[in-house]
C-alpha cells in the first residue's frame, strides 16, 4: 500500500484522468486531443521501417526468452552507439533494456536509493517520479526552476542535505522542453561534487532525440560519473506503445555491487526485458537518430500561433511539447476545462507537480493546426 | 586446406560473427583476439548459431571438449580448435 505522504502525487495525476476521460465519453464533436504524448503524426518514417524489418528477420527462436536486461547483441549496438552520442564510455554490461523508460526509472531507483534516503526532484517534472520514489520509502524533495524554468543550481545546492542520495532530472526537461547546456551542468556537476556523500544524478533522457533547436544535446553523464541515463526508443520513433528502453550506468557506478543490485531489481520487480523482437528493433536503430526538422518546423509554427494567441510560452530546444503559462485570473486547472470545453484536451501542470501553465503535446500535425488556433482562441474569447 | 593452416577458419569465422552479431566494419574493439563473450560479440543464441555454421562449413561435430576449451571464446582460439579436430578426421 502507499503512504498517506503519497496522496499530493497522485491527486492531481487522477483528477486528470478523470478529466480527460470524462471529455472522450461526453464529447459529440471531434475532441483534439494534444495531453498525453501519442503521436498521430509520424515525423520520422525510418523507425517503422526498422520494426517491419525486425519482424522480416526473426525467426522462431529467435522470440524465447531473453536474460534480464536484454540479449547481449542490442545490450553491444546500444552501448556502441551512446557512447558515440554522450562522449562517455559504456559497454553492454553498463546497459540494461527495459520495457519502457517507466522501467528503466523503477530499477534504478530501486537499485540506487534505499528507505529514508531524499531525493531532489527539479521541478517541474514528469508525472511519477514521486509515485515510484515514495513507494520504496524514498522521500521527494521538489526543486523547483529558476527564470525561464532554467536549472537553478543555487536551489539545488541549498536543497542538499545529509541524507540527499540522489536527484533526477530530465533532460530536455518534461514538461518544459528546456535544453540544459553544457556550463549549467557542469555547474550542476560541481554542486554535487562536493555533497558529503555520493548524490546519483538519474538523467531522464526519454526526449534526447527529440532536440529541434540548433543547441547541442549534452548528457549530464559527461561530467558527473555517479549518473544513469534513462531512455527511450519508444518516444524516439513515435511508438511509445511498444514499451522499449534502456538504463545505462555512468563511469562511476560501475562496481560489481551496482550491477548487482540492478539485476536484483530488474528480477525483483518483474521487470522483464522488453519483447524479442522489439529488442531486436533497437538493436538496428541504436545508432540512428530521428529526424528532428519536421518538428522543428512543428514547434516554430505552434509556438508562433500561442503568442498570437496571447499565451506566454515558455522557451524549449527539445521535446514534442510546448509548455505556456496561464493567462491572469485563470488557474492550470481552469484553463484545462475551459479549453476542452472546446474541444482540445491539454494537460495542467498540477501534474507536473507545479502550478499556473499547460502542456501542449504536438500530438497533430500543422494540418490540423488552424483548426486548433480557431478552438483556442475561442476559448480565450479572442 | 594444408595442416596448420586456420586462415581459412578464422576468416570464415570473423565473417559469420561480423554479420550475426551486427559488428561495425569500423569497430575498434573488434579483432580474432578479443573475448568474444565478455566484449559482447557473442551470447547465447549467437553461440548456437556459431555451432551450426562451423559444424556445416568445415563438416565436422564439435565436442562438449571443445566448447569448454578456455580458447573457444577468440576466433583465434575457436579456429585453432576446429583446426585439429579437421586434422584429426582427416588423418
Amino acid at each position: 500500500m502507499f503512504a498517506e505522504t503519497a496522496e499530493r502525487w497522485f491527486t492531481p495525476l487522477e483528477r486528470f484522468a478523470a478529466l480527460h476521460a470524462g471529455v472522450a465519453r461526453r464529447s459529440t464533436a471531434e475532441v483534439i486531443d494534444l495531453s498525453y504524448p501519442n503521436y498521430v503524426v509520424q515525423r520520422d518514417t525510418r523507425g517503422f521501417d526498422a520494426l517491419r524489418a525486425a519482424l522480416a528477420g526473426t525467426g522462431q527462436e529467435s522470440l524465447q526468452y531473453t536474460p534480464f536486461g536484454g540479449r547481449t547483441i542490442p545490450r553491444r549496438l546500444i552501448a556502441s552507439a551512446l557512447a558515440k552520442r554522450v562522449g562517455v564510455p559504456f559497454g553492454f554490461r553498463d546497459v540494461a533494456l527495459t520495457p519502457g523508460a517507466t522501467s528503466a526509472l523503477g530499477v534504478a531507483f530501486a537499485a540506487l536509493f534505499r528507505p529514508g534516503d531524499e531525493v531532489l526532484m527539479v521541478t517541474p517534472s514528469w508525472m511519477d517520479y514521486p509515485l515510484y520514489l515514495e513507494a520504496l520509502g524514498v522521500t521527494v524533495v521538489p526543486v523547483p526552476s529558476g527564470t525561464a524554468k532554467r536549472l537553478d543550481v543555487a536551489a539545488i545546492a541549498g536543497a542538499c542535505g545529509p541524507r540527499t542520495a540522489g536527484l533526477i532530472l530530465s533532460q530536455p526537461a518534461c514538461p518544459t522542453g528546456v535544453l540544459h547546456h553544457e556550463a549549467e551542468l557542469i555547474s550542476l556537476a560541481a554542486v554535487l561534487a562536493r555533497a558529503d556523500r555520493r548524490i546519483v544524478l538519474i538523467s531522464d533522457e526519454v526526449h534526447r532525440d527529440q532536440v529541434w533547436a540548433d543547441a547541442p544535446f549534452v548528457s549530464p553523464l559527461r561530467f558527473h560519473p555517479h549518473a544513469v541515463s534513462v531512455y527511450s526508443f519508444g518516444k524516439a520513433w513515435s511508438m511509445q506503445g511498444q514499451r522499449t528502453g534502456y538504463l545505462a550506468l555512468g563511469t562511476g557506478l560501475r562496481e560489481p555491487a551496482t550491477y548487482r543490485a540492478v539485476e536484483r531489481a530488474l528480477r525483483a520487480g518483474g521487470h522483464c526485458a522488453p519483447t524479442a523482437l522489439m529488442q531486436e528493433f533497437a538493436g538496428r536503430v541504436a545508432g540512428l537518430t530521428p529526424c528532428a526538422e519536421a518538428l522543428r518546423a512543428d514547434q516554430e509554427q505552434f509556438r508562433a500561433l500561442l503568442r498570437a494567441a496571447g499565451l506566454e510560452v515558455i522557451p524549449g530546444e527539445g521535446t514534442a511539447f510546448v509548455y505556456a503559462r496561464c493567462p491572469a485570473g485563470l488557474d492550470d486547472w481552469a484553463m484545462t476545462e475551459r479549453f476542452a470545453a472546446h474541444g482540445v484536451l491539454v494537460m495542467p501542470s498540477s501534474v507536473f507537480h507545479e502550478p499556473g501553465h499547460i502542456r501542449f503535446a504536438l500530438n497533430a500535425g500543422p494540418d490540423r493546426f488552424d483548426e486548433i488556433s480557431r478552438r483556442l482562441r475561442a476559448a480565450l474569447g479572442l | 586446406m594444408p595442416p596448420g593452416n586456420t586462415e581459412p577458419i578464422a576468416a570464415s569465422l570473423e565473417d559469420f560473427i561480423r554479420r550475426e552479431s551486427r559488428v561495425e566494419a569500423d569497430d575498434p574493439d573488434f579483432s580474432r583476439q578479443v573475448n568474444l563473450f565478455d566484449a559482447g560479440y557473442l551470447d547465447s543464441l549467437g553461440v548456437v548459431h556459431l555451432i551450426t555454421h562451423l559444424e556445416a562449413t568445415f563438416g565436422l561435430q564439435l565436442s562438449d571438449d571443445a566448447l569448454a576449451d578456455p580458447a573457444f571464446v577468440s576466433i583465434d582460439g575457436m579456429s585453432a580448435i576446429v583446426g585439429k579436430l579437421g586434422e584429426r578426421s582427416n588423418a
